[in-house]
């Protein structure tokens, strides 16, 4: 039997080492070392989000008292955004906040519903859901004062939908009597398919 | 006898490649133990020398093929030649034609035919002329490339290839049986005797002759007086007798040959080594400048043969005694004085007659052979760390499982949190950041500064503001509550950027100072 030459296997024992060490290093120690680390990370984040949860939780009394204030929350914010089947109900709304209070309201002017749009133009969606915005130009009369009351009426946890104030020009009417005019535009929120009511609108 | 070295220990062999038979010796320490010997002898197989002789070693080896690319192998020269020489070159760079054209008058063969090694011992300028006394060592070039081939082809690689004397010395050194006193020592081999001269433990010059105890066998095969003998049962009576006093009527051996017959046909071939001896003593001694030797110690095959050393003593005048390898190799390995001193070299002695090129791969293989075992061990500490951190894994593992059951009980919560924050980011986002939010309104009425009244106000875009208003001259001047009105906005953090725009006092009420600014919301 021919005998391989001693250079050619010891080249080759050392190549097999090599490939051995390397497939050891790459797929043996560095995978189970990255599977490691990731399983501390994740303990060290799970960690801090379990402190930061119960120590929230403690706070508020207890996990029932904060599960039940929580809720209430939701559901107030869940009633501020409504379905756009609720938009005419919201203009109500509108009217009569603003004649509730000592204003004068001279003239409400409403535009087409349209998509809402974040700062880069993008559609904003909500639980994959689109949002629209219904922009409302108010005109009214009065003292500063009963302006400020009923745009924080408009804009308070108590008004059926999230009001947004674009823009604002208020002028000077009568000096004698700080009476001033002016035009507000608003945008009201909603939120869902317009195509498809909720379940229990009718 | 043959137990492999183990990790953590070195290996150092010798092997003897004689006519008739193959040997090796080996020494292995692990550190912290004396060294262990270990002989192993093995008789040549017949046929084409250049196939057989390569099995033969792969056998005798075989105990320690595990270690044949790592261990430090030494082969003995073949037909070696060892001087001490003084040649005169005119300069350093002409030392190594000095020394061969010295080499016809030492060498028993060609020049051309040897592999030559030399080294300069030490030099001085005499007159214009540079004097070198050099270390030359010799042999056949073909014989060693045969045996280094054999030995290759066997999947052993050479660390070093060393004359036999110079094995000799390095054994006589070991064994305390050399000192200050010029000495000869004779290995008697199958076919070939070396012999050296020794001067303050110096080999100073070494040669080989083609006689040894094969030689007297062979004289004694055939007729012997009224017996004939085959090869074997002359090798066996040889053996028994050795060299008998003539005593008439004696007769020696199972076959009752006559003591005179016997001592005729041996008494040339002893005759011969025995002038062969006296030779290297006078002409070595001579041709050297040193001492004339005042011992000979006597090793080899040839050195067990009965009454040898009384004879050589009676023949040469001097004391002559065996170089006992006993106390390292065992009984066995007795006479392998030559074996023995070369696993006795640490590293390759500096008149190693390795030719380059086998040296080289030898070097290679055996720098390849090292390079796996290290990147062996290496993956081996590799999957050491791999399990430390497969163990850690598991408890990070359960640690985690634990966490996670943790966390699903906490989960209803956590995700009406998330509820509740989405809900109150996408009202942020909506009221605060895409309008004016009523805040900002009240904060404007809140601290107005009495002696300013807003005219017009107008809120457009994300963040203008345009103002137009007047202000009142009272405890100061109209001017300096303009200017205060437009600090405070940005102090009260309700615009930043706020430029003033057309400012002028009324024509008819000359306290009153009309202005606009604009502004960016904050």
């Amino acid at each position: 039997m021919t005998r391989l030459d001693p250079r050619a296997s010891q080249g080759a024992a050392v190549f097999a080492a090599a490939m051995a060490a390397i497939v050891s290093w790459q797929w043996g120690y560095q995978s189970t070392v990255r599977v490691c680390m990731r399983d501390r990370e994740r303990i060290a984040t799970l960690t801090a989000r379990l402190r930061d949860v119960e120590s929230m939780v403690q706070a508020a009394g207890g996990a029932e008292a904060w599960r039940s204030s929580h809720e209430q929350q939701l559901r107030q914010l869940t009633t501020r955004l409504p379905h756009p089947s609720q938009l005419p109900a919201l203009l109500n709304a509108l009217v009569d906040g603003l004649k509730a209070a000592d204003v004068k309201l001279v003239n409400v002017e409403q535009a087409n519903m349209e998509a809402a749009h974040d700062g880069q133009q993008q559609p904003i969606l909500f639980q994959g859901m689109p949002c629209f915005q219904l922009p409302v130009i108010v005109t009214v009369e009065g003292r500063f004062s009963e302006m400020l009351a009923a745009l924080e009426r408009l804009t308070g946890e108590m008004f059926p939908s999230v009001l947004s104030i674009e823009q604002v020009d208020l002028r000077i009417k009568d000096a004698a009597t700080v009476q001033l005019g002016a035009i507000f535009k608003v945008n009201l929120y909603v939120i869902g398919n317009p195509a498809n009511p909720p379940a229990h609108a009718s | 006898m043959t137990t492999p070295p183990t990790l953590g220990s070195w290996l150092r062999i010798g092997v003897d490649i004689n006519a008739r038979t193959l040997n090796a010796a080996w020494v292995t320490q692990r550190f912290g133990s004396p060294p262990q010997w270990h002989y192993l002898e093995r008789p040549r197989s017949y046929g084409a020398p250049a196939t057989t002789l390569s099995q033969d070693l792969a056998a005798l080896l075989h105990p320690l093929r595990a270690h044949r690319f790592t261990a430090g192998l030494m082969v003995s020269a073949p037909t070696s030649t060892v001087r001490s020489l003084t040649v005169q070159a005119a300069d350093a760079k002409y030392i190594p034609e000095a020394v061969r054209a010295e080499l016809p008058k030492l060498l028993p063969y060609e020049v051309d035919r040897a592999q030559v090694q030399f080294r300069v011992r030490r030099q001085q300028r005499v007159d214009d002329a540079l004097e070198c006394a050099v270390s030359l060592a010799a042999c056949e070039a073909a014989s060693l490339q045969d045996a280094l081939d054999a030995l290759w082809q066997a999947g052993w690689v050479v660390r070093g290839v060393a004359p036999a004397a110079l094995a000799l010395v390095q054994t006589a050194k070991a064994l305390g049986a050399v000192r200050q006193d010029a000495v000869v020592l004779v290995d008697i081999g199958e076919r070939l005797t070396t012999m050296v001269l020794i001067e303050a433990g110096e080999a100073v010059y070494a040669r080989d002759v083609t006689l040894g105890g094969d030689h007297l066998t062979d004289a004694l095969t055939g007729q012997v007086g009224p017996v004939a003998l085959t090869w074997e049962e002359a090798d066996a009576l040889k053996r028994e007798v050795g060299i008998p006093e003539a005593q008439a009527g004696l007769a020696v051996g199972p076959r009752r040959i006559p003591v005179g017959a016997y001592l005729s046909m041996v008494q040339p071939i002893l005759e011969q080594l025995v002038s062969e001896i006296r030779r290297t003593m006078t002409f070595g001694a001579q041709a050297v400048s040193a001492s004339a030797p005042v011992r000979v110690m006597i090793s080899g095959e040839g050195s067990r043969l009965p009454q040898i050393t009384s004879w050589l003593s009676g023949k040469l005048a001097v004391p002559v005694t065996r170089l006992n390898c006993e106390p390292l190799l065992g009984s066995a390995g007795a006479t392998a004085a030559v074996s023995c001193g070369l696993a006795l070299f640490s590293h390759p002695p500096k008149l190693d007659l390795q030719p380059p090129a086998s040296k080289q791969r030898s070097v290679l293989t055996q720098a390849a052979a090292w390079c796996w075992r290290g990147i062996a061990l290496a993956t081996l500490a590799i999957w050491i760390g791999t399990g430390v951190w497969h163990v850690r894994r598991r408890h990070v593992a359960d640690e985690l499982r634990a966490i996670n059951v943790r966390w699903a009980t906490v989960q209803p919560i956590v995700e009406m949190k998330d509820n509740v924050d989405a809900y109150m980011q996408l009202t942020h986002r909506l009221t605060v950041e895409r309008g004016v939010s009523a805040a900002w309104f009240r904060t404007l009425a809140g601290d107005f500064p009495k002696a300013v009244r807003l005219t017009t106000l107008a809120v457009s875009g994300p963040h203008e503001v345009r103002l137009e208003a007047e202000a009142q001259e009272r405890a100061q001047s109209p001017e300096a509550y303009v200017s205060e009105f437009a600090l405070w906005l940005d102090r009260a953090d309700l615009c930043r950027n706020v430029q003033l725009g057309s400012t002028g006092r009324k024509e008819a009420d000359n306290t009153l100072v009309t202005f606009s600014l604009t502004c960016q919301r904050s």
